[in-house]
């Protein structure tokens, strides 16, 4: 035809980063994969680092006798019951909210699109603040409270959508609505509350890993777990609707099936991790967009999203920590001062943010 | 494909439309704008679900197969596709083989040899790197149709391949569909809006109006005066193509001599 | 046509009306009309005089404002999840208000409006002098802003609870407590607004398309986009400062008044003011006599009349078309 025909690298056609291992072949491209690597690495490491700051602070010795069980009863309680949680919690949280970002973002189309779009945290929000409010001070209660709110109001306004056949843009309407209504709740009842329960309940609602109990973690993590498996199994016939309805059934991705699948998984797993750390803002918009703006990828990429997230929340919580180690300060305050100016930093500096 | 019916809610698109497509035969579909050529196209590839009938494909009901077995016999190029920002052409064409590939095995020699085959095809080779933005329309659409071949499917659908097209690359791209018929037996469905390319290249004629298949046949049979008249309402002059013989179709301005126009048609003026 | 501005008309009259003669006490109708234009008002027209007509122009200056912003939001930002407080003007207005009582120790209402006033415009400033380019852009820089204005807020309120207790009422949206002086300081200010994007009907509708066939229609797309997003800012600064952060108002009344009339943006953008009083005014009453003699505060009522409204018109389908 009009172009040279002559033979041609054949790298160019190639994916880029083609891992094969015997019969397995895997396309990464390096620089996602570097990026996913290099966040992952800087989850654990922060997590890691947060066992030794607080308000007592521990040598490497000291951490790894507490940790088997051994040195004094106090360390042994310090590490194994609020420290490990805690900082199992930000990495675990941080990554599902930045993973359900991702996906309610490529879902809904949308990049403003968050699990709040169905109203996960303001029902979350609702059910904590009721039972705060009620005088329990149990997180347990707390967390099965906002868990229950939070798959309420999904459900909902999928419900709803359903019933009457909501489509597009249709659906996110639906669920500005619902959110707000759980919101007026939250606000109705806080101008109410004494000072003390208002305290805590700002607490709450600002998102904060200070009162995550071992319990709590334990159970959050093993339904974000069940959650995630179908989204991580239908991750590439997700992509694959980016082409459009009509290319994407016709590639054979049964779209319907796959979005609903990985909406509820997204769901699940978002209601799961705001019922362990309350709704810690920013983290689940922004992590879709930190990671694409890292990895430089046209698409969303949902691990590096994950990723990204499991970063900016462990080492949010680093920093609380070593900032103010007395203080009971919410480590949602510091996902967005950290993560609000670099995503203001890449995003003016970056070209071809879609 | 047996008494197929289209919907969309109470409004009924296509009405019982009888077609067989003969294996490695090219058909074209015609006829007006929105009488239900796409959609027709679209159920075909199982994207509709008709409200009646079947469509068989190779002597199964493609609702009984699966979604991904469709996938790999049959490929489509939607009329505007629009493809997510920052895709480079060898990213589009290689997302074609999606329905090759496994979770664990993203990538073959197979899947190497479709991409370099479709880019080759549709002369897009030294291309591969460029983003589909920066393209012109014509290679742009081009890419989507290496896309679609990349697919390797037995059947392909073609929502107006030709469009934003010039007439070289018009050209080229059924050229490149018939090589594909001769050489691996593809059968091929196209809409297509010039009708002189359907005479050129179809085995196959399907003429539409309102919903309805108001004639089929080969090009000869359909290509003619009257049922031109009769599906765009519209005089035309047929005559043989100087270099083929196939039909050649001339319109006949408005204004200019009338061309007698039987009773059918007038109602549609 | 002539029935939906007939009906637009009606509606807003009856919500200023039933702004002016509802209320936690029953006043007879004879005494609202006396109140506003007698000489030497009795004991009760000059409290309909000093409380409900500042509460009700207040409520129809918001409502006004809210609507048009957050139709202009919308469309430049061409998102359906946009709201007129996205690009921080709200966070920044918070931000503003809790600043004046920690530093200054303000308690007045008037003293907040200023102070929130302030911060919202250091805040849009910031923004546009960052450059509007594209939609998508804007929309991530806004969100970065406002997320780290909030948090600043929250860390603010959270260290020190006296300014939590004085500031929770203005932070949950209300309209009553301004006295008509306050409100009349920021009519100026939303009357800029308002004529500015009332001007450009037109260029909104040609944003509305894609890129390209903006431009061919004639649309300088930079300083367009920068005109409009300024007086959006300029409206949700003031509405904000007067009442507190209402941006429900903003997201949802664009969409019902979509749903009603369309998205021709001549029809629109007034059906969207006229629908944010109305929402405004209709859940302040409402408010105030359902748990008489308490009240509800706007900003839980708008959401408690207003989300059930947005999603059944939503769902109705999209006339227009």
């Amino acid at each position: 035809m009009t172009a040279s025909n002559g033979p041609r690298p054949v790298s160019a056609i190639r994916p880029r980063g083609l891992v094969r291992l015997g019969p397995l072949t895997v396309a990464i491209p390096p620089r996602v994969l570097l990026v996913a690597l290099a966040l992952g690495a800087a989850a654990l490491a922060s997590a890691v680092g947060s066992l030794f700051v607080g308000e007592v602070s521990l040598g490497p010795s000291e951490v790894l006798a507490a940790l088997s069980g051994e040195g004094p009863r106090q360390n042994v309680f310090l590490l194994q019951s609020v420290r490990l949680p805690r900082a199992l919690a930000g990495v675990v949280i941080g990554a599902t909210l930045g993973l359900s970002g991702a996906v309610f973002q490529v879902l809904a189309r949308n990049p403003l699109a968050s699990p709040d779009v169905v109203g996960v945290q303001s029902g979350a929000a609702a059910g904590a603040v009721l039972v705060i409010l009620s005088g329990t001070a149990a997180a347990g209660r707390v967390s099965t409270a906002a868990m229950t709110g939070g798959l309420i109001a999904a459900i909902i306004v999928g419900g709803v959508s359903r019933l009457r056949r909501a489509f597009g843009d249709q659906e996110l309407v639906v669920g500005i609505g619902v959110a707000a209504l759980f919101e007026a709740f939250v606000a109705y009842t806080l101008v109410r509350a004494d000072t003390a329960d208002l305290v805590r309940a700002t607490v709450w609602l600002s998102g904060s890993l200070v009162n995550v109990e071992p319990a709590t973690v334990r159970a959050g993590t093993v339904a974000i777990v069940l959650a995630a498996v179908p989204i991580v199994v239908l991750a590439r016939s997700l992509g694959a609707t980016a082409l459009g309805v009509d290319l994407a059934r016709v590639l054979g991705v049964r779209v319907g099936a796959v979005r609903a699948t990985v909406g509820v998984g997204a769901v699940v797993a978002a209601a799961a991790a705001t019922s362990v750390g309350g709704p810690i803002p920013f983290v689940a918009l922004a992590a879709p967009h930190l990671g694409r703006l890292l990895a430089r990828s046209p698409g969303t990429s949902l691990a590096v999203s994950a990723a990204t997230g499991a970063a900016l929340l462990a080492l949010a919580d680093l920093i609380v920590r070593l900032v103010a180690p007395t203080v009971a300060l919410p480590v949602g305050l510091l996902t967005a001062l950290t993560g609000a100016p670099l995503l203001f930093v890449l995003v003016l500096r970056r070209d071809t943010v879609r | 494909m047996h008494g197929l019916r289209v919907a969309f809610g109470a409004r009924t698109v296509v009405h019982d439309v009888d077609l067989t497509f003969a294996a490695g035969t090219l058909t074209a579909i015609v006829g007006p704008n929105a009488c239900g050529k796409s959609t027709l196209l679209r159920a075909m590839a199982r994207i509709l679900r008709p409200t009646r009938g079947a469509v068989i494909l190779q002597g199964a009901d493609v609702a009984s197969l699966s979604t991904k077995e469709v996938a790999r016999r049959l490929g489509l190029l939607p009329q505007a596709p629009t493809a997510p920002g920052g895709v480079t052409v060898a990213d589009l064409v290689r997302r074609g083989r999606f329905p090759h590939q496994g979770r664990f095995r993203q990538w073959s020699e197979q899947d190497e040899h479709a991409v370099q085959t479709a880019l080759e095809h549709t002369g897009l080779g030294g291309l591969e790197r460029r983003l589909l933005d920066e393209l012109s329309g014509g290679q742009r659409q081009r890419a989507w149709l290496a896309m679609a071949l990349a697919q390797e499917a037995d059947i392909l659908l073609l929502d107006e391949p030709t469009t934003f097209l010039d007439l070289p690359h018009q050209h080229e791209v059924l050229d490149v569909l018939e090589d594909l018929r001769r050489a691996r037996g593809t059968t091929i469905v196209a809409v297509l809006h010039d009708l002189n390319q359907a005479g050129a290249y179809a085995q196959q004629v399907v003429a539409m109006r309102d919903g309805s298949v108001v004639a089929q046949g080969t090009p000869h049979e359909i290509l003619t005066e009257a049922v031109i008249a009769d599906v765009y309402g519209m005089a035309v002059r047929v005559v043989p193509n100087p270099v083929d013989g196939t039909p050649l179709i001339v319109p006949i301005r408005k204004g200019g001599p009338r061309w007698p126009v039987n009773k059918t048609s007038r109602q549609n003026l | 046509m002539a029935c939906v501005v007939g009906g637009a008309v009606l509606l807003l009259a009856g919500a200023i009306a039933a702004s002016l003669g509802i209320g936690s006490r029953a006043v007879p109708w004879s005494d609202v009309w006396a109140a506003l234009f007698a000489e030497q008002p009795t004991s009760t027209q000059s409290l309909i005089r000093s409380i409900r007509l500042p509460r009700t122009m207040a409520g129809v200056v918001v409502g006004l404002a809210l609507g048009a912003a957050g139709v202009v939001s919308q469309t430049v930002l061409r998102n359906p999840l946009a709201d007129p407080g996205l690009l921080g003007v709200s966070a920044g207005a918070a931000l503003g208000a809790v600043l004046g009582i920690v530093v200054f120790g303000i308690t007045s209402i008037s003293g907040f409006v200023w102070c929130a006033f302030v911060g919202a415009g250091l805040v849009t400033l910031g923004v546009v002098a960052l450059g509007v380019r594209t939609p998508a852009r804007t929309l991530l820089a806004g969100l970065a802003l406002s997320t780290a204005l909030d948090a600043i807020t929250a860390f603010l309120l959270l260290v020190d609870r006296t300014t939590l207790e004085r500031f929770r009422s203005w932070g949950v949206g209300s309209l009553s407590g301004r006295d008509l002086e306050t409100v009349m300081q920021v009519v100026p200010i939303i009357g800029v607004g308002l004529v500015t994007v009332a001007l450009s009907v037109r260029t909104l509708d040609g944003l509305a398309l894609p890129d390209d066939s903006a431009m061919a229609l004639g649309i300088r797309l930079a300083p367009a986009r920068t005109v409009l997003l300024l007086s959006m800012a300029l409206l949700c600064a003031a509405a904000t400062a007067l009442v507190g952060p209402l941006a429900f108002v903003g997201l949802a009344v664009p969409h019902i008044a979509r749903s009603i009339v369309g998205p021709r943006h001549d029809r629109l953008l007034p059906a969207a003011m006229v629908l944010g009083v109305v929402l405004l005014l209709g859940a302040d009453v409402i408010g105030r006599v359902l748990v008489r003699p308490a009240e509800l505060e706007v900003g839980v009522m708008v959401a408690i009349v207003g989300a059930p409204t947005l999603i059944v018109l939503a769902l109705r389908g999209r006339p227009g078309r």
